[in-house]
């Protein structure tokens, strides 16, 4: 800890990463997006980088409820209607190349409830785990994300999940922007196209505090467990 | 235009940057950053990159200005007392500080862009007009703990074109911010920049997978169109 214009900042990734301070936010590990029956796997996209996370990931998440890390998972949420549309994301969906003949997992799956928009049961929440619904990339736009970590006394977030140069992108560029302490789980964090998910975790490395799983596990089993 | 979702989408360039819809963002084009004398080049940092891009958006300011298209300055502003430095704020710099062979030894988020001194101003080359919008900012991306969304919707506005510094660092995160708040989300590829040519690299690739980047030229000849009067 070091003292800087007269506030304490937090400088050793121990001290960032304390679990009574610290939230886990795993994000869009959803059937439809993940597991092999799921929406993209179904339309030919590879999840394979993304089945190849869970593991590391579900030890994070594991070690950090033994030390009483907050675990938050944050859904992709549409509902029947598709009330939350709106031009410039539907536009944004298609990458700019609207293409209705294209269907868009933004648009056509991740519908409220169903079995695909579930966290895969690998890394199925636990009843105390929060549960935050999204409706654009980042984790933070129109949820109550800041309200309940700030309220639970949150000062740091891992970034996990999928896709990285996108979802996982944009809620590590939120979390920044509402002054919480970033790190991102370098082998948490998995996108389809290769190239991409390289592209995003440069800037996400470049960026934030980059920790491992093996990392986050050995930090975690150090300190005292939970009283039971 | 298109129908989809029973939603009206633009889908050509044409239509997504009407000049009665569109706004162009000028991202922290300030003294400190810019120009010689300032911050960045006092402590030894190579300005080059951020000077040359003046010229590009000087040139797309001015065909929008002809054109009617709304003009946005954001302004990277901090306070004398630092009050607006927040402990994260503060960590993230020193992340950037350590940064392998971009190693530096100051911390321009703390020590710059002091608010109302000469390095805070808006470079000559490209100052704001009576009418144009400034909007201050305390982080990176200019949509948090800023009015930039209200003064945007508030003027119709549904597309933005970015430019300005840094590629990886507030331009790329007004650029998620502008997605995030549902605004069509353009950068102008030859108007962005920064002091570090890594994070350039970086931020480039990762704007050029997910928004449109068109030229200063195409940009221009855009609203050159635009601008004439329609021949009866």
């Amino acid at each position: 800890m070091i003292e800087v214009h007269g506030k304490p900042v937090y400088q050793t990734t121990d001290e960032i990463l304390r679990p009574e301070r610290t939230a886990i936010l795993v994000v869009d590990m959803q059937n439809d997006l993940v597991s092999p029956d799921g929406w993209s796997a179904t339309r030919g996209h590879d999840v394979g980088p993304k089945l190849e996370i869970l593991e590391p990931l579900r030890r994070t998440i594991e070690a950090g409820r033994q030390a009483g890390v907050r675990i938050v998972y944050i859904v992709y949420t549409q509902d029947d209607l598709r009330s939350a549309m709106a031009p410039a994301w539907i536009f944004s969906c298609y990458n700019g190349n609207v293409d209705p003949e294209r269907p868009t997992v933004a648009l056509d799956a991740l519908f409220d409830k169903t079995w695909g928009w579930e966290v895969v049961p690998e890394l199925a929440p636990e009843p105390e785990d929060f549960i935050i619904e999204k409706t654009r990339r980042g984790g933070f736009w129109a949820t109550n994300l800041d309200k309940a970590l700030r309220g639970h006394g949150i000062e740091s977030v891992v970034v996990t999940g999928t896709a990285t140069a996108g979802c996982v992108l944009d809620t590590a560029v939120g979390a920044h922007a509402y002054d919480y302490y970033t790190a991102v789980l370098t082998d948490g964090v998995a996108e389809t196209n290769q190239e991409r998910h390289q592209k995003g975790l440069a800037v996400l490395v470049d960026r934030y505090v980059s920790v491992t799983s093996d990392e986050l596990v050995a930090l975690w089993s150090r300190v005292p467990q939970r009283a039971l | 235009m298109r129908i989809d979702f029973d939603t009206k989408i633009y889908d050509s360039f044409e239509e997504l940057l009407d000049p009665s819809h569109t706004a162009v963002i000028v991202v922290d084009m300030q003294n400190d950053l810019v120009t010689p004398g300032g911050f960045l080049d006092n402590v030894g940092e190579d300005i080059g990159a951020n000077r040359r891009i003046i010229e590009p958006i000087r040139t797309v300011i001015n065909a929008a200005r002809q054109a009617g298209v709304m003009i946005v300055y954001i302004q990277y502003t901090m306070d004398r007392g630092h009050a607006l430095a927040t402990p994260a704020w503060v960590h993230q710099g020193g992340i950037l500080e350590y940064m392998g062979e971009r190693k530096r030894s100051y911390r321009v988020e703390m020590e710059a862009c002091f608010e109302g001194t000469w390095g805070w101003e808006v470079i000559p080359e490209l100052a704001p007009e009576p009418g144009d919008v400034c909007v201050r900012k305390n982080n990176m991306g200019g949509f948090w703990g800023t009015n930039l969304d209200k003064v945007l919707r508030g003027n119709g506005i549904d597309t933005v074109v970015i430019t300005g510094t840094a590629t990886h660092g507030c331009v790329l995160d007004t650029a998620v911010g502008a997605a995030g708040n549902d605004y069509y989300t353009v950068y102008a590829k030859d108007c962005v920049a920064t002091n570090d040519p890594v994070g350039h690299e970086l931020g480039m690739a990762f704007l050029a997978q997910r928004y449109l980047g068109p030229s200063a030229e195409d940009l221009v000849t855009c609203w050159a169109s635009a601008a004439k009067p329609v021949a009866a």
